[in-house]
């Protein structure tokens, strides 16, 4: 295991909320797809990803003490696993960069407007180096935190903008062509909730009960689903039917809060909160790239490369799409086709190839084996019992 | 600017790559090499306005050709 830091059940529940929740911002890739219905995708979605975690919770247990890129290299072979090992970390190096990418988008249009984006990413970049360099303790502190922020905007927004809803807004349901409601169901799928696919990364650090594990899985992509559940509901009762015209409609709701000349331009709050929320999941992924990274090259410590990764990942979020414009074009019409291959396809291969060649393999001892072993064991605890039955009696004494 | 970047990836050197040659792990001096290039490489290029292909554009690309985009 190259960091020995540990992931405990609400540590590990919430962090798997935030991730869900810190794509909130995104609601614009389905709601241009399905304006007024997309709630209803949000719910199917919500539904489809129920055999998502039960797939993700299998490979898990099956794999107690392996990340993913070592479950790929020993259910495929070296070759071939280290080759899909590499696409994976493409994979969390574009998803990284696109998180980015989103970030220094927001923050350039909320808060520091004349400020150039690559000095926003860089400054967040460089802070959740620091946080990487930590270990894993230190990324994940504070995603109960973050949690409940999210939830507390979402809270305070919808009562703040409840004057501004019109719930006829919602009306009329069922409109569009089914393949509309498939395409958003898959965004949804693909774009938050199969990002849960990087805990398979975590799995050597998370030390759960197995009851308790498949809990934590349900409730925190619960937490997460309903954050952007009310979101998506929120935008649609305030924006109507201009919804689509928005890339970020989130935004837009919350600058629309104004409840008289005190309460007012409210949006910079809410704008912080989801930098942060953004900036948390961004450092989450940067761990989870360096940890696959170093696992890939064979290299024990990746302290030192974490530093020049990130500056890498900032140029690469710099040559990915000319304008958020472009980035919810794609998400619309390829992402969840592409992220399908890394969130469901393969682990849905190493799943059925690890049942095929009955992994991981246990030691078959023949019986004379499992005696002798039992003997010894049995003779150990009789040692370790009588010493300790000894000091007993001394202490008595 | 190049003076920044030229700065800015010294003081990377300094920070990592001392440390490393220091521990004399060669995986990790030979892999910190080659990202240090790699890095450096796409900062000039992406600084003089070079137009560096996007991989999720080329990916759209392909997926329409296959005809699996919505």
């Amino acid at each position: 295991m190259i960091d020995k830091s540990v992931l405990r059940n609400s540590r590990f529940m919430f962090t798997l909320a935030f991730v869900i929740q810190a794509s909130s911002l995104l609601t614009s890739f389905i709601s241009g797809t399905t304006l007024q219905d997309s709630w209803i995708s949000i719910i199917l979605a919500g539904i489809l990803s129920i055999p998502l975690i039960l797939l993700y919770r299998s490979i898990m247990l099956m794999f107690p003490d392996k990340n993913f890129i070592q479950v790929l290299k020993l259910v495929f072979g070296r070759v071939l696993g280290t080759i899909i090992g590499i696409l994976l970390v493409w994979f969390f190096v574009t998803l990284t960069a696109l998180n980015i990418s989103d970030l220094g988008d927001f923050a350039k249009l909320t808060v520091m407007y004349y400020t150039p984006k690559y000095i926003l990413i860089l400054m967040c970049v460089l802070i959740s180096v620091y946080a990487v360099r930590k270990g894993l303790n230190v990324v994940t502190r504070y995603s109960a935190v973050f949690t409940f922020l999210q939830f507390a905007i979402i809270g305070v927004s919808i009562v703040f903008l409840f004057n501004q809803m019109d719930f006829s807004a919602f009306l009329p349901i069922f409109t569009f062509e089914p393949i509309k409601y498939v395409q958003s169901t898959h965004i949804v799928t693909t774009i938050p909730m199969g990002e849960m696919v990087l805990f398979l990364m975590l799995t050597p650090n998370i030390k759960i009960e197995k009851k308790k594990f498949t809990k934590a899985w349900f409730l925190g992509a619960f937490l997460g689903i309903l954050a952007l559940f009310l979101v998506t509901v929120r935008d649609i009762a305030v924006l109507g039917n201009t919804l689509h015209l928005f890339s970020l409609p989130g935004l837009i709701c919350l600058r629309l809060v104004n409840l008289g000349e005190a309460f007012s331009r409210l949006e910079i709050l809410f704008a912080i909160a989801l930098i942060i929320l953004l900036f948390f999941k961004i450092t989450l992924l940067g761990y989870v790239i360096i940890i696959a990274f170093a696992e890939l090259a064979g290299i024990k410590s990746y302290k030192n490369l974490t530093l020049i990764f990130a500056i890498f990942v900032v140029l690469y979020s710099l040559t990915l799409f000319p304008s958020s414009v472009n980035h919810a074009d794609n998400a619309k019409s390829i992402t969840a086709q592409l992220w399908s291959l890394f969130e469901i396809i393969i682990p849905l291969l190493v799943l059925i190839i690890a049942k095929i060649r009955k992994l991981p393999k246990h030691i078959n001892l023949t019986k004379k084996q499992k005696s002798f072993a039992l003997q010894e064991s049995s003779k150990d605890e009789l040692t370790q019992e009588t010493k300790q039955h000894g000091n007993v009696q001394k202490g008595e004494v | 600017m190049i003076t920044l970047v030229i700065l800015g990836f010294s003081i990377i050197v300094l920070i990592d790559f001392i440390p490393l040659v220091k521990n004399r792990d060669k995986k990790a001096i030979t892999w910190f090499v080659i990202m240090f290039v790699s890095t450096f490489t796409l900062c000039i290029l992406i600084m003089n306005g070079v137009e560096i292909p996007s991989l999720m554009l080329l990916a759209e690309k392909l997926i329409k050709a296959i005809g699996l985009s919505y």
